[in-house]
């Protein structure tokens, strides 16, 4: 007799298949939605921060802040425990939208300009607004917390007041709201130097100058009279010159830079050391010089270029600019531009086009390289790799104690590890007569540093007050003192002293801004964004010349679909969007004045108004396109 | 006398008609017999449709829109791939995947042999311990493994200048490459080639790259020789084709109506095309799309190569003796791809002198000259465990008896190789050409972090995965990016079906 139907080996088998699927639909219908905001086994009401700043000696500096904030009085109270949730820099953004958008992104998030999803308008969709909080008062630069002298300058003041840039850094634009708040400052990108290396550097200088004969390659880095087009050497050979020889100060202009350069290429040759670079060049560092030198040499165009006359000039700008005639790439300034990156980046190891940032880091903390520009950072893990620690300090670990690693007296003070002492200087422009020194004689202003670590809270957690409340505290003037002098990180708040070493990183706003953008904003500029940055690096690299990188930008850039017009008509449908956007958040804005009598709803929606009417349906960036090219019809596609 | 002899009477037997089984009935009886097994694929069919087609009939969607997640959402129709066929760096990111996807064919080579030497260990347990020996790497993770290739080729500290420098190899390179001042053996090679190129092969060809296309045309209907009258169809629409399709593509870049028309004009003469040339024909477009790219500038070299080599074909089947014909055309189109590659790799690749071996620290990664070449180099020996693992099944199905009769026939070791082993696990080389070809053409991992999101110095390094991972998370334009992957996906479906139908074992 045959067997029953569901008593056979198939009907088993479907039966264990569809249990498990039915099991795995209900598991996963069942997971809540909503973030429950709540530790089940104690009912601990846990609120999360997730930040990328894997940097050493950060998420320990952060922990201390939070085991004190834990520890106050009111929190445990509360029952209140926050957490840190660090991820690496590579998948923060993919993983900040994919929470956001589905519901399940911790209570406090780090903003990163890179998460599209957050940006612009969309940041309301998921965000606070803290404009209103910041009006207030931070009840933790008061006293008890703050001690009665240091607290009379700021108690009264608002959130807002109390910082440096004014939470400039956490402003949307769009919004014409505040949506996240700084916990640091990393200023400018600096030089590092090795000053064993340009103590060295400038001695064999000084003798070289002094000389009866001077050797061929001091004399090679001498300006000369330009014959015919080129000019050679950096620095004419004045009483200056000699002074600066003489002291022990480090390069303080671009031509002095580069012969410091000219020095230790020398250096290595005589030592017979191939490794030995000026520059520890990256194709990191490359963009890091060639943003730098970009002001000096192009900020006078921008009063033509800027259409809209706004504090930046976009790429649609700078290429509609160059079809319009406003600037070329044949212009004295733009060529001595070029010229003038291309001679640093001759400085760099060679094939620096395939080294990473930490290859270059690498390089010049095993003391292969004279200098290396990178920001803040990287500051705390260069100055540990190459001035050791402090014996008996707190980072004189027993482990590092017992690593055999030499005990060498600095300055009077015992260093275990110490390998060169580090200097930090800024990007040098090129000094009075010296080459390239009619193009550029301001450096670029630091004033648009703004705040970092920019932290907001999560629209759908149910601890906002509290994960607010945190960043109060850890922007009081005391903790954010401590803490940003343990991450080696500039303090965002007024008042709050930097760790010495590091204020040579603090923002001078000195100088000019803004400059040309040459290498257009990814998504309105297609392919002409990659086709630039590859044949600049091309060119940088040596591979093709100056000729020849116009050539081919030319041919980019004329390109009836993917050139300018393509980049000036995207810069227009941006704005359309843009302005979809603002719309959606005057609609919420309006249907919250409307239910929950928020004045700070009335106030939000007055001011995406006027955000939205400013920017005139768009229409503005066809008015400038009439303006400069009158008898040509607004591209579309 | 006769004997008539009463016709016995067969009774029917006395059977009723079977019952018919009703509608009802049979599908009771089927669904008993097989629901089961239905029920049981269920949750595979719903979790693929689900997870694995939705996305995939999404993708197609979300390219004919402009779409940022949960921003923007516009439909545009067929305009993300006018872009695409109109967008440099899509078109040069082909280039380099096509040279990457030949160099590849060659690296398969070293995990086949590596099969075979495995196959033909006598000792098991020898054996054994060597497949065990070929599994372990596979644990280390890739990410781990791309970050180890990238510190060899660091130009200071990297080990592969290291080795070479030790091993004489750098001076043997300088030699070849040499300086502006002094070129090497290669760059003089090219330039003493420059005027057989330039006064043999391009006024009569069009070009080194048309010559091979006259080659690819022989060899092709040497492989596909028919006899049928409707041959005759299939030249003409060949032929028109090959005259129109670069039309086509004019009016494709019109916009959306000119595309849609065009696609539709293309779609008609691949039908006539596959109706003329049998079944055979998906090569062709892969011909006729080199043939554009080979002939540019002077497209109407196009029709005229590939009607010279339909004459030459037809005149040597109808006047050559019948075995001979074929081995004329595989000569003939042999010399002819094979000389043209060969001018290729000698005459225009190495034309200049890099600079680059002069001071025993090439910038593999760093030059835009070397940068391919270092990507070809990437993973030597390129014995990778999947494929030798692949392969080793396939040689294990071979009988014994076949070995046997081999060696009764006098087939010594490398004849064994190519008459026996190799032609019997065809299947398994189809499969890993596939697996090739898809990951060659949609991998970017690779390249992002070898030489980041553009591709290195001059973009050289930008392939289609790249462009596209680039446009949808850099860019921000995902519904483009969908469009690139639009294009990809029916690439990879045509060359599929071109491995499926000429890389099998001979029955």
């Amino acid at each position: 007799m045959k067997p029953r139907y569901f008593l056979n080996a198939n009907g088993i088998g479907l039966v264990l298949v569809l249990g498990a699927y039915v099991v795995s639909v209900l598991t996963v219908l069942s997971h809540p939605s909503e973030p429950k905001g709540k530790d089940d086994t104690d009912g601990r009401r846990i609120v999360r921060m997730m930040h990328w700043q894997l940097e050493p000696g950060y998420r320990e500096a952060l922990q201390r802040v939070i085991d004190e904030y834990n520890a106050l009085p009111h929190v445990q109270e509360a029952n209140i425990e926050i957490q840190q949730l660090d991820v690496t820099e590579r998948v923060y953004s993919q993983i900040l939208n994919v929470h956001t958008v589905s519901g399940t992104a911790p209570d406090l998030c780090q903003q990163q300009s890179r998460s599209k999803t957050v940006a612009g308008a969309g940041i309301a969709q998921y965000f606070e607004s803290v404009g209103q909080a910041g009006e207030k008062p931070n009840p933790y630069n008061a006293p008890p917390y703050l001690s009665a002298e240091r607290a009379a300058s700021l108690a009264n003041r608002s959130w807002r007041e109390t910082f440096v840039d004014g939470m400039q850094a956490g402003w949307n634009g769009e919004l014409q709201d505040y949506f996240s708040v700084p916990t640091s400052s990393l200023g400018g990108t600096k030089i590092y130097y090795n000053q064993t290396l340009m103590a060295e550097a400038k001695a064999l200088m000084r003798r070289a100058w002094a000389a009866s004969e001077r050797p061929a390659w001091f004399e090679a880095l001498l300006l000369k009279p330009a014959t015919g087009e080129t000019e050679t050497g950096y620095v004419p050979d004045t009483p200056a010159l000699g002074e600066w020889l003489e002291g022990d100060s480090p390069p303080e202009t671009l031509g002095q830079m580069l012969m410091v350069c000219g020095a230790i290429w020398e250096i290595g040759r005589l030592r017979d050391d191939n490794l030995l670079v000026p520059i520890s060049g990256s194709t990191y560092s490359d963009v890091v010089f060639a943003k730098r030198y970009l002001v000096p040499f192009t900020s006078q165009y921008s009063e033509s270029v800027n259409l809209n006359q706004d504090r930046l000039v976009s790429g649609a700008e700078t290429w509609t600019g160059w079809k319009a005639g406003a600037w070329s790439f044949d212009d004295p300034a733009m060529t001595a531009y070029f010229d003038c990156i291309s001679a640093i980046c001759r400085q760099f190891p060679p094939g620096f086009l395939g080294l990473d940032r930490e290859q270059a880091r690498r390089r010049f903390v095993s003391g292969h390289a004279g200098m290396l520009a990178t920001g803040l950072f990287d500051a705390k893990s260069i100055f540990d790799a190459c001035e050791g620690v402090v014996v008996g300090s707190e980072e004189d670990t027993p482990t590092s104690a017992a690593s055999g690693q030499e005990v060498t007296v600095v300055e009077g003070v015992e260093r275990r590890g110490y390998r060169f002492s580090v200097g930090v200087m800024d990007f040098p422009i090129p000094g009075p007569g010296e080459r390239w020194s009619s193009y550029a004689k301001y450096p670029a202003s630091a004033a648009n540093a703004n705040g970092e670590g920019r932290f907001m809270v999560y629209q759908r957690s149910p601890n906002k007050a509290w994960a607010l409340d945190f960043l109060k505290f850890l922007t009081s003037l005391r903790i954010n003192e401590q803490f940003n002098r343990e991450t080696n990180w500039l303090p965002i708040i007024a008042g709050a002293a930097p760790a010495p070493q590091i204020t040579a990183f603090a923002p001078d706003p000195y100088g000019l801004a803004p400059d040309l953008r040459l290498a257009p904003d990814g998504g309105n500029a297609l392919s002409m964004r990659t086709l630039y940055t590859g044949q600049f690096k091309n060119y940088i690299a040596g591979d093709i010349s100056f000729e020849e990188f116009k050539q081919r930008i030319r041919g980019a850039a004329e390109d009836p679909r993917s050139g300018v017009d393509r980049v000036h008509f995207e810069a227009w449908r941006t704005d359309l969007d843009r302005i979809r956007n603002a719309e959606s958040a005057i609609a919420v804005q309006a249907a919250l004045a409307l239910l929950q009598d928020e004045p700070e709803a009335g106030e939000g929606l007055r001011r995406v108004v006027r955000r939205s009417v400013l920017k005139h349906n768009g229409i503005l960036n066809r008015v400038y396109w009439q303006q400069q090219f009158p008898d040509e019809p607004f591209p579309s596609y | 006398m006769s004997s008539v002899s009463t016709p016995t009477t067969l009774k029917r037997p006395d059977l009723a008609p079977p019952p018919r089984r009703t509608l009802r009935s049979r599908l009771r009886n089927t669904g008993q017999r097989y629901l089961g097994i239905y029920l049981l694929m269920v949750p595979t069919i719903v979790s693929m449709a689900v997870f694995s087609y939705y996305p995939k009939l999404d993708v197609f969607i979300k390219s004919t829109y402009r779409w940022t997640p949960g921003r923007i959402e516009e439909f545009i129709g067929t305009k993300h791939f006018l872009d695409a066929f109109a967008d440099p760096l899509f078109w040069q990111s082909f280039r380099v995947i096509m040279i990457m996807l030949i160099a590849n064919l060659f690296k398969m080579w070293p995990a086949i042999i590596a099969a075979i030497a495995l196959h033909r260990i006598i000792s098991d347990r020898w054996r054994y311990l060597f497949q065990v020996s070929f599994v372990i790497p596979m644990v280390i993770p890739g990410i781990v493994w791309l970050l180890v290739w990238k510190s060899f080729y660091d130009p200071d500290f990297g080990l592969l200048n290291r080795l070479l420098n030790a091993t004489g190899a750098m001076s043997v390179l300088h030699w070849l490459d040499g300086t502006d001042g002094a070129p090497g053996a290669m760059p003089v090679i090219a330039s003493a080639l420059r005027p057989v190129i330039d006064g043999g092969v391009t006024p009569i060809f069009g070009g080194v790259w048309a010559m091979i296309l006259l080659g690819g045309v022989l060899l092709t209907l040497m492989v596909q020789r028919r006899t049928d009258p409707r041959r005759w169809l299939g030249y003409v629409v060949l032929l028109v084709t090959a005259w129109v399709s670069p039309m086509l593509g004019v009016l494709a870049l019109t916009g959306s109506t000119g595309m849609a028309l065009a696609g539709v004009g293309l779609v008609l003469l691949l039908f006539g095309l596959a109706k003329g040339m049998g079944s055979g024909w998906v090569i062709w477009p892969f011909l006729l799309i080199f043939g554009i790219w080979a002939c540019w500038g002077q497209l109407w070299r196009l029709p005229l190569l590939i009607a010279a080599g339909i004459t030459f074909a037809e005149l040597v089947y109808a006047k050559a003796p019948r075995l001979t014909a074929p081995e004329i055309l595989r000569w003939s189109g042999g010399v002819l791809a094979g000389g043209g590659a060969l001018l290729v790799a000698l005459g225009m690749i190495w034309t200049e002198p890099t600079n680059q071996f002069v001071e025993g620290r090439p910038a593999w990664l760093g030059n835009q000259d070397l940068v391919l070449p270092s990507l070809i180099l990437w993973g030597f020996p390129w014995v990778s465990t999947i494929g030798v693992l692949i392969y080793l099944a396939g040689l294990q199905q071979i009988g014994q008896d076949v070995y046997e009769a081999a060696e009764l026939d006098g087939v010594g070791p490398i004849g064994t190789l190519f008459k026996i082993e190799l032609p019997l696990i065809m299947t398994q080389v189809r499969i890993n050409l596939i697996f090739m070809t898809i990951g060659t053409l949609t991998g970017f991992e690779f390249f992002l972090i070898l030489l980041g999101e553009d591709g290195g110095p001059g973009n050289v390094g930008m392939v289609p995965g790249l462009y596209m991972y680039k446009s949808a998370f850099s860019d921000l334009r995902y519904g483009y990016a969908c469009a690139l992957g639009m294009v990809l996906f029916v690439i990879i479906l045509l060359l599929t079906i071109v491995y499926q139908k000429y890389v099998k074992v001979e029955k």
